[in-house]
């Protein structure tokens, strides 16, 4: 559906780590911290990966450039799977895949000047030597907007938001085509992180760089992300465009997500869908589906049987058994359960078992609130918690009739990025 | 939370007013104002939010009301603290500790490090009760059981005898809590009670403490970074810049009507998800220049005119605290025009929607 070509593809990713005890050091299981994702980035694109912690998102990120050694999968650079390649073709493809940690305070060598940390990988890759590299470090601290001067600083020179920059000028020293940033602006304040993410995005702009941008608040990835995917306990919940991900998110573990962001608005309070309980633990994930121990609209199916990736609509795909065609309930009371009522018809499971179930929904808008699993203070903002329905089925009916037509301008929008 | 009718404990007394507080720190580094002249009240069953950013003395702030900086370096040179009617200033240490942990409790921000490795729980909330309060053993224990309960811990018969590290980092605050509230405190300071937390245990918290508030009546010191916490917890904020509060007002005022410049760069720069549809991924997001500058370099007159786009010559003065709407203060010379250039939005639903609408205007003024 996008123009632009795709750079990087993983398949079916894994990543077990074995956890042993005993004398002989015995394996007695093992965390499944990835456990078979798979997604694609395409070029001048960014894919946000987002979850709670724990989630594994971490880990994918470092799987996929092997610098933690993946289980089982595939990662298929422009076609050619790097997990099969030597030492030494993996050591020149890394000036093409790069990363921006998290941390910019454990993440700088606190022995090394900003022109070594930056250097260090020009000259390792034979880039350039002697005092261009002193030239090409200091065109880099500009281009990030640090002072050219800072050369011969050490990190703990620096505030965060200048050490995250130190960290993006060496990401970018070998000119890549693809950078992980994991949790790149988490540790910032508000008015720095802002400073980084337009950097960052500038920074696309001009180097034709994919992102994988790896984070667990929800609003900063919406802000940079053209596609985003959900994990969720080591697998991808839900995985589509930004803003269908946003309008209609469809996984419910991702409508809790969403739901549960404070906004910065004072009147919009109380529409949360409060989720019981904790993550489970990675080491003893839960049979079936791994969300159904939280889930609101749990149902029979769930428990037993681990759910397919479905494609209700093209792009937007979703690892839910109620939208898979073998297994999607016709009955509305498990539909009236999801907090939120997917806006499009859904494709797999007919107009006659879903139509009833959504206007079920919103009707009983109110009472489904407190009913629910997950309940959000219906009782105490009943009005606006009213009112706020109304206008959401507005807002659903109007979306559905221009669906096709947003899809087309969707389109028209990446086309005309991919021109740019 | 002040529009909620669920809330009958809210009243006009005060409970806690801080006056003028003055705590610096004496170092080689010489003298650093950390918070220089802050004052604001809460309001029995009500809760301050006190906003900003990391190094803006909104912690310093908090632990001087429970006088808990370490002095040295710290010291509160001046300014009262008022909590029902006694100057905790010039308290003793020992009437001190009656108040702390009693009256007034803390949840600090980091669940993982703030309980004991080598206690259980149980033992850790056990001894809080006994110090304040009139119980045996058994009673304590029978109490400690119903506070975790109260709280959400399942099985809290069990989870009392547990060690902090068996517990997640929600049920870790969550056993926080319920500590601080054994001893039904009148007023809970919650330093970032949530920012270690995910989103979805977050929230849980939120509605953990505003329930356990409503039942209580106890007033709340909220501080946090994110104005989307605040935003949904509440009822007053207070913004703080370099160690002083630059605005101060109820929570929709504040945020609707933004009248100093800081508050204003805040919201800007401050990627929020806009559930409506009219967003755009390629916006830049606004930048308030530069950085926050540290307590040594702190600018004379307004702290903030050396990153300001309305900054004059005028700035270089102490700004006056202007009250622009009753309740509604503004610590800047231009606080009356600076919130002019910002659309008032009283409508819910179109602020709701024009979250973005301040957004443009200012980066129009800034222009």
């Amino acid at each position: 559906m996008s123009v632009a070509p795709t750079l990087l593809e993983v398949r079916n990713l894994k990543k077990h780590f074995p956890i042993k005890k005993g004398l002989f050091n015995r394996q007695v299981g093992s965390v499944k911290a990835v456990d078979g994702i798979s997604f694609e980035v395409n070029a001048n694109e960014t894919v946000g990966l987002v979850g709670e912690s724990g989630c594994g998102k971490t880990t994918a990120g470092r799987s996929l450039l092997r610098l933690l050694e993946p289980t089982d999968g595939e990662v298929l650079y422009k076609g050619q799977d790097i997990l099969k390649m030597g030492p030494a073709e993996m050591r020149s493809l890394r000036r093409n895949l790069q990363i921006i940690f998290q941390d910019p305070f454990s993440s700088l060598n606190p022995r090394m000047t900003i022109e070594s940390i930056i250097g260090e990988a020009i000259t390792f890759h034979k880039v350039a030597q002697g005092p261009e590299v002193r030239e090409m470090v200091e065109g880099l601290l500009e281009r990030v907007g640090l002072q050219p001067s800072y050369i011969t600083r050490y990190p703990h020179e620096f505030s965060g938001g200048q050490r995250q920059r130190v960290g993006i000028a060496r990401a970018l020293a070998l000119n890549p085509d693809f950078i992980v940033c994991d949790e790149a602006v988490s540790a910032l304040d508000v008015s720095v992180q802002a400073q980084v993410i337009n950097l960052l995005m500038d920074l696309q702009q001009e180097f034709n760089l994919s992102y994988l941008f790896i984070a667990h608040d929800l609003s900063v990835v919406q802000h940079i992300s053209d596609r985003i995917a959900v994990m969720y306990l080591g697998q991808i919940a839900e995985f589509a465009e930004c803003d269908e991900l946003y309008d209609n998110p469809l996984h419910p573990y991702t409508q809790a997500l969403l739901s549960a962001i404070p906004q910065p608005n004072p009147r919009r309070r109380a529409q949360r869908i409060i989720l019981k309980g904790d993550v489970p633990s990675p080491m003893n994930p839960p049979s079936g589906c791994r969300f159904h121990t939280r889930c609101p609209a749990c149902f029979a199916p769930c428990k037993t049987v681990e759910p397919r990736t479905v494609e209700p609509t093209p792009g937007h795909k979703v690892r839910c058994h109620l939208y898979d065609p073998e297994f999607a309930p016709n009955d509305p009371d498990i539909w009236a359960r999801l907090p939120r009522q997917p806006e499009a018809p859904v494709t797999v499971t007919g107009d006659e078992g879903d139509a009833p179930a959504k206007r079920d929904a919103s009707s009983d808008a109110a009472p489904d609130g407190t009913d629910g699993v997950a309940s959000t203070e219906a009782a105490e903002t009943a009005e606006p918690a009213a009112t706020s329905t109304v206008e959401e089925a507005g807002a659903e009916r109007s979306d559905v009739s221009s669906d096709n037509a947003s899809a087309e301008s969707a389109e028209a929008d990446s086309a005309a990025k991919s021109n740019a | 939370m002040a529009n909620d009718s669920s809330k009958t404990n809210t009243s006009d007394e005060v409970i806690l007013k801080v006056d003028g507080l003055k705590t610096y720190f004496y170092t080689d580094d010489g003298v650093l104002p950390s918070v220089d002249g802050v004052s604001f009240e809460i309001k029995r069953g009500r809760t301050l939010g006190l906003v900003g950013e990391s190094g803006s003395g909104k912690s310093v702030t908090s632990l001087s009301v429970l006088r808990l900086i370490p002095q040295p370096p710290g010291k509160i040179v001046d300014g009262q603290i008022l909590f029902g009617g006694q100057d905790l200033t010039k308290l003793t240490e020992a009437q001190m500790r009656k108040v702390r942990g009693n009256d007034i409790s803390m949840i600090f921000q980091e669940p993982m490090t703030s309980l004991n490795p080598v206690f259980t729980v149980g033992n850790q909330i056990i001894e809080a009760i006994l110090l304040h309060q009139d119980m045996d053993y058994a009673e304590a224990r029978e109490y400690a059981i119903d506070m975790l309960a109260k709280v959400g811990i399942p099985a809290p018969e069990q989870r009392i005898d547990e060690y902090p590290h068996q517990m997640s980092g929600g049920m870790k605050q969550r056993v926080m809590i319920a500590m601080a509230l054994s001893s039904k405190p009148k007023l809970l300071i919650a330093d970032e009670p949530t920012t270690a937390l995910d989103v979805t245990i977050q929230a849980q918290i939120l509605e953990l403490l505003k329930s356990l508030q409503g039942e209580a009546g106890m007033s709340i010191l909220f501080i946090t970074h994110d104005l989307g916490v605040v935003a949904e917890t509440c009822d007053d904020v207070a913004v703080m810049y370099a160690g002083r509060i630059v605005e101060y007002g109820d929570v929709y005022t504040v945020f609707e009507k933004p009248a100093h410049p800081y508050t204003i760069g805040l919201f800007n720069s401050l990627p929020t998800i806009d559930t409506t549809g009219a967003r755009g991924r390629e916006d830049r997001l606004y930048v308030i220049p530069g950085m926050v500058p540290r307590p040594q370099d702190f600018p004379s007159g307004c702290r903030f005119r050396t990153r300001c786009q309305f900054a004059t010559e005028k700035c270089a003065q102490l700004p006056p605290t202007v009250e622009l709407e009753p309740g509604h203060t503004a610590a800047c010379w231009y606080a009356e025009k600076v919130r002019a250039g910002t659309q008032p939005t009283t409508d819910g639903s179109v602020a709701a929607d024009g979250s973005v609408a301040p957004n443009e205007d200012a980066a129009e003024v800034a222009r």
